[in-house]
């Protein structure tokens, strides 16, 4: 009985982390980065000594599309969250589920491993709000940096600004990165491909999203017109226009307005 | 009455020795244990000076940036936290050539196979890239200072470890560093290293720096402390070499046929990012 009842209670299981999976494939989907589905990019990712982190509070006065930006952002994060929150409760439930499963079958010893289980159980889903709160808490700072980033520009270099201590600063990357994953989401929720090379709007230098293959069109949501202006290529995709940059992350196809 | 006599000779000798070989025994006892008492105030006291570690640092710091020209190999990885909270390594290596005050070229080949070179000449910055054959170039005269730290302020590109590459590698290391321990003497492939733990504002740092006569980097790591799910950078550096053959042609761009010149993203227009394209989507 114990033996039939075995492979049953793990088919369940199988199925419930088959199910799982997929939840979290889905969010993936919606926030990941380039071609393979992982980012690249990060914080890490720079190998500088400083990080702009610390630089957070200085924003003041955020323009329309920071303001945008940033509740968009902090919409991706909240709904990646709750993403993972679910599928956390999901796992909790299934381990559970299994558990009761092996106590009609247990011994002294199960009961006291469901025990040391159970609380596990109970750390796992603290520690996934925790894991949520700061990633929202992320979300936030990064919007203030970008919006910092932007204000930079807008105002030009001042002196202060060139004396920095920070100049390795890697946040700048990690940033970029950034608004790769809205721009990826924008994309995704509007019935494009995901390989779509769209981003959020942004005045700078935040509106990228790396190119998954280097040659030819791509890295394009479409098969381009092509068009040379003043030595410059542009790729046309129906009303959208792109050219190609150099960023951080590699030469990516950047919007830009119309050159004619 | 003779074979007892033998056998009472026989039995205190054996006793003489049994006796001394314990003793023996016993004052190895004595000495280890002496060795080890002298031991631990030491390595303590090690512990407890942070100017050794300082002194270590600044040594390392100094001596790389008065070495006119080296190449060196770097293999690093990275960790990057994805949206789903998973933490995945990246890696990457990287030929690096610096002849001061003006020539700097690094050769890098993602994980992915990706591959970039970074030139500077004293005049231009250039960063090309073969597979699509295109290269972004700008202007940056006044040295590789400066044009390392235009590239990463101002241009927002990457070039991990850059602070290693300039003179002013010395004072940038010692005002940002806000603690700095020995952990321990260890060995990296061979190599003696003193095994240093720092930390700045936002960043942890570990480094092990060779011993001897020439104390370069083996090894570094960096911690980003308050970045999401802490994640690190890690550098193996090899085959330094501080009397390579360089010629200026190094450093010197000369585009492909058929390369095109593209713009660094940061130095794209202002706005042309924004388009009524691309301000839809889930907003």
């Amino acid at each position: 009985m114990n033996t039939k009842l075995l492979p049953i209670v793990m088919a369940i299981t199988a199925t419930f982390v088959i199910l799982t999976g997929a939840d979290q494939a889905a969010a993936r989907g919606l926030g990941g980065g380039g071609g393979g589905g992982f980012s690249r990019g990060g914080a890490a990712a720079s190998g500088s000594f400083s990080s702009g982190a610390a630089r957070s509070s200085m924003s003041t006065g955020a323009s329309a599309a920071s303001a945008s930006r940033t509740s968009s952002r902090t919409q991706a994060a909240q709904s990646v969250s709750a993403d993972r929150t679910q599928a956390y409760s999901t796992a909790s439930a299934n381990r559970a589920a299994t558990q009761q499963s092996r106590q009609t079958t247990s011994t002294g010893n199960q009961a006291q491993r469901q025990d040391s289980k159970s609380q596990n159980q109970s750390q796992r889903q603290q520690y996934s709000n925790e894991n949520v709160e700061t990633r929202q808490e992320g979300a936030t700072t990064r919007a203030q940096d970008r919006q910092q980033v932007a204000q930079s520009y807008h105002g030009g270099y001042s002196s202060d600004y060139h004396d920095d201590n920070n100049w390795d600063d890697g946040e700048v990357a990690a940033v970029a990165i950034g608004a790769a994953a809205i721009g990826a989401m924008a994309g995704y929720a509007s019935g494009e491909s995901n390989t779509t090379q769209t981003a959020a709007p942004a005045p700078s230098t935040t509106v990228v999203y790396p190119a998954p293959a280097p040659a030819g069109n791509a890295g394009l949501p479409c098969t381009p017109n092509t068009t040379v202006v003043e030595g410059v290529t542009y790729y046309q995709c129906g009303s959208s226009w792109y050219t190609q940059a150099y960023g951080s992350n590699g030469v990516i196809y950047m919007p830009v307005a119309p050159p004619y | 009455m003779k074979t007892n006599k033998q056998s009472l000779l026989r039995t205190a000798l054996y006793a003489a020795v049994l006796s001394s070989t314990i003793s023996c025994v016993g004052e190895q006892e004595v000495m280890r244990h002496e060795t080890l008492a002298d031991a631990l105030p030491a390595a303590k006291s090690v512990e407890l000076q942070p100017p050794v570690a300082g002194n270590i640092l600044k040594r390392m710091a100094d001596y790389l940036a008065k070495t006119p020209q080296f190449t060196v190999n770097l293999t690093d990885n990275f960790d990057v936290i994805q949206d789903t909270g998973q933490k995945i390594e990246f890696g990457e290596s990287r030929k690096i050539t610096v002849s001061r005050p003006n020539g700097l070229r690094v050769e890098l080949e993602e994980s992915s196979g990706e591959k970039h070179t970074v030139v500077y000449d004293g005049k231009d910055i250039t960063v090309f890239n073969p597979s699509q054959n295109v290269y972004a170039q700008t202007a940056k005269p006044g040295g590789i200072d400066e044009a390392v730290m235009y590239f990463l302020r101002d241009l927002h590109m990457r070039l991990p470890l850059a602070m290693l590459l300039t003179s002013r590698f010395p004072a940038e290391i010692e005002s940002r560093t806000q603690a700095l321990d020995y952990v321990e003497m260890t060995s990296i492939h061979g190599i003696p290293t003193h095994h240093l733990a720092g930390r700045t504002e936002t960043v942890d740092y570990q480094v092990w720096i060779a011993d001897g006569a020439q104390p370069l980097p083996i090894r570094i790591v960096l911690t980003y402390k308050n970045a999401e799910g802490q994640p690190q950078f890690r550098a193996q550096f090899s085959d330094w070499n501080l009397t390579p053959q360089i010629s200026d042609k190094q450093f010197a761009f000369t585009p492909p046929e058929g390369a095109r010149k593209i713009s660094f993203v940061a130095q794209l227009p202002i706005g042309t990012a924004i388009t009524p394209a691309h301000s839809g989507g889930k907003q």
